[in-house]
């Protein structure tokens, strides 16, 4: 009997022997590799389980906190007088709410098994296709906010006319598909050598193992690409590069051949090349889409574009740049009131405003924790979907974070991307509350 | 073989796995490598560049806003109001603070005056095209804008329907309208968003005492909401704007508005190209009364749309040969420096030539005769004031009139002030003889009116010349003695004379002594000679003549319908003189009290 040596960060040398020792292994032992005997130590997995509560909890807090702040600076907004002293606190009592709801969703899905999600997977990914391209192609169902029609809008008793943004659930049901999708390996009757072949090259699975691409998922993938197409129309550039992002992370993250994905990006940047380009190739349509080349030049130089597309951006640089090394001013920002969106998708500036370089630096620690948490959770998961499931949660959260803060502070054009968590906004906090159930839920199964 | 193929199964998930982890460093590194880019980013803008961001925020936040100072009024002599400052706001709302638009404009419309239904719609379109500005209002007296705001500004900012700005336009008003509208002058809009808006002055008064007038715009600083309106906790500094001064002028509204009302009579009898009126107090130097014609409502600029020749003001801007009217300077300068005495004799006998010149008086059969100084100036004999010309030597006579200030600005307070302007003696070549005997009566000189005025009050202030100004209560006056108060006394006897016996008929008044002269000139360019069939017919009076109260000067350019000056001017003397009579309640005059104070013709031999 022997023992299959398992490692992280698996080299070729590594790689090779643990193939020979598979190799050794077929021929006479048999053994079902342990999960948790990894090199790298990890956190148990009941830690595991209470820092993926805890963590989003202080994020969440962290977002009411700040929102309170940008609230106080609504009130000095004159320009937008309030209908009552409690009105600018409106956005933050609702998402306590929201926290709340999360927290209670979060904990009913996390006793859900996971095989339910993985089983029902390809449901919500097309309901919520669905949901998304009838909101771009039938009139009155979507609600114009800011010029974009992300939301559907519901009278809820209690907390008033609530929006519905069905892409931030989308982001979740993509996840899962894809999940799903990645995590159906067949093992084909035929036996073959396996190639000593290295994961660059490839899919490292053998053919005999292969990711049960049906009709089914054809179909379901085609649909993905017109609602993400819907999405693009809302017009939500931002949300649909994310989820796009999502998809091919949680393909490559189960396998998928990086050649096609490069393939794939680099068909990706074609589209986008054409996608700013056309317009003003064209000239079909410019009035309502030549604002695509003007927003790349104004991320490109916002302060030659301030009084126009840049006007956000560069608020936003200096919000960010006004917060110093290290500050305390909760509620004292300044740079709030000229901000659009400063409660949602320009929280961060906010953020940096009144707590400097530390405190941003403390809330990317904090998101890093998280993302490290759930890292760890997909490397030791004993099922694959929840291996990719965490794996590509790990992802989402990340990569919106990333794509978020990258926003604030100027490195990346405006896009409507919320920071997990901490933005105001009910869609993104209880879809990202569901996904940490199932990924607790998963946490669970990993013991 | 089974176990052949569970082991390789085995292997094969184990290779599963070793490819995920493998893929799963890989995503955490690009995670890492995108937290590392904007932990290098976040430094830089943070801490490197914290003060430029911060400076950077301090520009964009704070702001400056104007506080307008009001320009000073104008006012007559007595202190009503000819031209004063008067606030409009412009008022407008921010569409997107709007919720309930019918209420706002039911609000709007109660408070202002304004009609709901257009205000709504407005709104309402306003609203679809996401405006941020929205024009509600313009013009809106202060006094009927300031409660409406006051109102507002007491009501707590959640309970303001929607957000109002306004702008505010600083306007002239002239209570008189178009009395004096070319001495007060006009003022424009300028409009500056840093500075505030101001009104500039163009011309008239409100030009020359501009320093007096303006005033200093103040300003508050302190960080501007998004709506443009600073937030007042957090003012920082405040200038408060300083007023502009009044400044009071001689002007008299009354007087005025006697003036141009005979004026306008003037004007409609004989439709000159242009007119003027001036009123001038002999001793004090103070102008009264000025009007021009033609002229233009001030408040509406009813009368400037085709020509700025409205705005002129004759009686600085226009150059003309005096004629006869400068007969009496001429003779005045003689007799006080003795070159003639009062009893000299001169001979009119209308066949008067100088160098091949013929020199004669408008008169019929065979000339004035003989005449004493005194009778040439009552029958403007050209004959004999030439031979009194030819006799001062053209020096002299240059210096004479010279004494008179009527070559020289008179620095009142108006500007574009013309000067008079004669050929000096010492620039003449030849032709000296006919060029004194046509400057002894007035030809080949030209000067404004106003000049001429003031040099007319000379003989009605014993000899004395006062500049003449608008500005009351000025203490810097130039004056100087012209001549000896006898012979002050002298010419405005002739100048009686004049009016009682010889051209100035038309201008007598029963039980009043008036001393005055026509001027009948043919309208000259100068260098290229006269323009036949154009005259200017003028006027100058002294009133009353035994004890002198306003010279009043009445000139026509152009006159239709007769051109003499006292067919044309000398009525609307009358006129101005009959109610300067009323105004003053100046008591009747009697003969023996002109000829106790007149030193006789003759006495002084
Ligand atoms: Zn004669």
């Amino acid at each position: 009997m022997k023992t299959i040596r398992r490692t992280v960060n698996g080299n070729s040398r590594v790689a090779r022997q643990v193939a020979s020792d598979a190799r050794g292994a077929a021929q006479g032992a048999l053994c079902l590799p342990h999960a948790s005997s990894m090199t790298v130590h990890h956190a148990s997995p009941k830690t595991c389980s209470s820092l993926l509560v805890f963590l989003p909890l202080l994020l969440c807090l962290v977002g009411l906190v700040f929102l309170v702040s940008v609230s106080i600076g609504g009130i000095l907004k004159p320009n937008m007088p309030p209908a009552s002293p409690l009105e600018p606190f409106r956005p933050v009592i609702q998402q306590a709410c929201w926290v709340l709801l999360g927290v209670g969703i979060m904990l009913t899905l996390s006793r859900i098994p996971l095989s339910f999600y993985q089983a029902s997977a390809w449901l919500w990914l097309m309901l919520l296709s669905m949901v998304l391209i009838a909101l771009w192609k039938v009139p009155g169902l979507g609600t114009e906010r800011n010029g974009a029609v992300r939301w559907i809008e519901f009278s809820v008793p209690l907390l008033g006319r609530v929006g519905v943004q069905p892409s931030e659930l989308f982001k979740l049901a993509t996840l899962l598909y894809f999940a799903a999708l990645y995590s159906q390996i067949t093992p084909s009757r035929r036996t073959r050598r396996l190639p000593a072949s290295t994961w660059l090259y490839g899919q490292n699975i053998p053919s005999s193992y292969r990711v049960a691409w049906g009709k089914g998922a054809y179909c379901i993938v085609a649909l993905w690409l017109v609602a993400l197409v819907a999405i693009e129309r809302q017009p939500d550039f931002g949300t649909m590069v994310l989820v796009f992002a999502l998809g091919v992370g949680v393909s490559f993250l189960g396998g998928a051949s990086v050649f096609k994905i490069a393939a794939l990006g680099l068909l990706a940047m074609l589209g986008f090349t054409a996608w700013v380009a056309l317009p003003h190739l064209t000239g079909v349509d410019q009035h309502r889409t030549g604002y695509r080349l003007e927003r790349i030049r104004a991320m490109l130089d916002p302060w030659a574009y301030e009084y126009d597309r840049g006007f956000q951006m560069v608020r936003a640089q200096i919000a960010v740049g006004s917060g110093g090394f290290a500050r305390l001013a909760l509620g004292e920002g300044r740079e709030k009131r000229y901000l659009p969106a400063a409660e949602n998708d320009y929280i961060f500036a906010t953020i940096a405003e009144e707590t400097g370089f530390v405190g941003c630096a403390l809330c990317i620690g904090l998101f890093a924790w998280l993302v490290a948490t759930l890292l760890s959770l997909a490397s030791r998961a004993p099922t694959r979907f929840g291996r990719l499931f965490a794996g590509g949660l790990a992802l989402w959260i990340g990569l919106q974070a990333l794509i978020n803060i990258g926003m604030a502070i100027g490195l990346l054009p405006t896009v409507g991307v919320p920071l997990p968590f901490i933005s105001a906004g009910g869609s993104s906090m209880l879809s990202l509350m569901a996904a940490l159930g199932i990924a607790l839920a998963i946490a669970r199964e990993t013991r | 073989m089974r176990h052949r193929r569970a082991a390789v199964r085995i292997a094969t998930e184990a290779r599963i796995r070793e490819q995920e982890q493998k893929r799963l460093l890989c995503a955490s590194g690009l995670l890492t490598l995108g937290g590392m880019l904007i932990i290098g980013r976040l430094f830089s803008l943070q801490v490197l560049q914290a003060d430029q961001m911060r400076e950077a925020a301090r520009i964009r936040r704070e702001r400056t806003r104007p506080l307008l100072a009001r320009r000073g009024a104008i006012l007559d002599r007595w202190g009503r109001p000819l031209a004063q400052t008067d606030f409009y706001y412009h008022l407008a709302i921010d569409p997107r603070s709007v919720r309930d638009p019918t209420a706002v404009a039911r609000w709007l419309a109660s408070g202002l005056g304004l009609p709901v239904g257009r205000l709504e719609a407005m709104i309402q379109e306003a609203q679809t095209r996401n405006a941020r500005y929205l024009r509600i209002a313009a013009f809106i007296p202060q006094h009927r804008a300031e409660p409406f705001l006051q109102k507002y500004r007491k009501t707590p900012l959640h309970q303001r329907p929607a957000l109002l700005m306004k702008e505010v336009i600083p306007a002239r008003e002239l209570p008189e309208g178009r009395l004096a509208a070319q001495v007060i002058g006009l003022t424009a809009l300028e409009e500056d968003r840093e500075q505030g808006n101001m009104l500039k002055p163009l011309c008239g008064v409100e030009l020359t005492l501009n320093r007096q007038l303006q005033g200093v715009n103040g300003r508050e600083e302190g960080e501007i909401a998004p709506g443009g309106l600073i937030i007042p906790e957090t003012l920082e500094v405040r200038v408060p704007p300083v007023d502009g001064q009044s400044v009071r002028l001689t002007l008299d509204v009354a007087i005025q508005e006697a003036v141009e009302q005979a004026l306008d009579e003037l004007v409609q009898r004989h439709k000159p190209k242009g007119a003027l009126a001036l009123v001038l107090d002999p001793h004090t130097g103070e102008i009264l009364a000025l009007a021009n014609r033609p002229t233009f409502d001030p408040n509406t600029r009813k009368g400037l749309e085709r020509s700025m020749e409205p705005l002129r003001n004759r009686a600085i801007t226009f150059l003309y040969e005096p004629g006869s009217t400068l007969k009496p300077i001429t003779i005045a300068a003689a007799l006080d420096r003795g070159i003639i005495r009062p009893t000299d004799r001169f001979a009119c006998k209308n066949n008067f030539v100088i160098n091949k010149k013929r020199i004669g008086c408008v008169v019929h059969g065979r000339g004035h005769g003989v005449q004493t100084p005194e009778a040439v100036i009552k029958n403007s004999c050209n004959v004999a004031s030439a031979q009194i010309g030819l006799r001062m030597g053209l020096a002299r006579l240059y210096d004479g009139i010279q004494r008179f200030h009527l070559l020289e600005p008179t620095g009142i307070e108006l500007p574009a002030e013309w000067t008079g302007w004669t050929d000096p003696p010492d620039r003449i070549r030849y032709g000296r003889a006919l060029r004194e005997a046509n400057l002894a009566f007035g030809q080949g000189i030209f000067v404004t009116p106003l000049a001429l005025a003031a040099a007319y009050a000379v003989f009605a202030n014993e000899g004395r010349w006062v500049q003449p100004h608008l500005l009351y209560g000025r203490s810097d006056l130039r004056t100087t003695q012209v001549l000896h108060p006898e012979t002050a006394r002298l010419i405005l006897h002739a100048l009686v004379r004049a009016v009682e016996e010889g051209t100035g008929t038309r201008a007598r008044l029963p039980g009043y002594w008036i001393a005055g002269k026509t001027g009948t000139a043919q309208k000259a360019i100068p260098k290229h000679g006269y323009v036949r069939g154009k005259y200017i017919a003028s006027f100058i009076g002294i009133l009353p003549a035994d004890n002198p109260r306003a010279v009043v000067m009445v000139l026509a350019d152009e006159p239709q319908n007769g051109y003499y000056g006292g067919e044309v001017a000398a009525p609307t003397f009358r006129r101005i003189a009959q109610f300067l009579i009323w105004y003053w309640k100046i008591p009747a005059s009697n003969r023996s009290n002109l000829s106790d104070k007149a030193i006789r013709w003759g006495n002084r031999a």
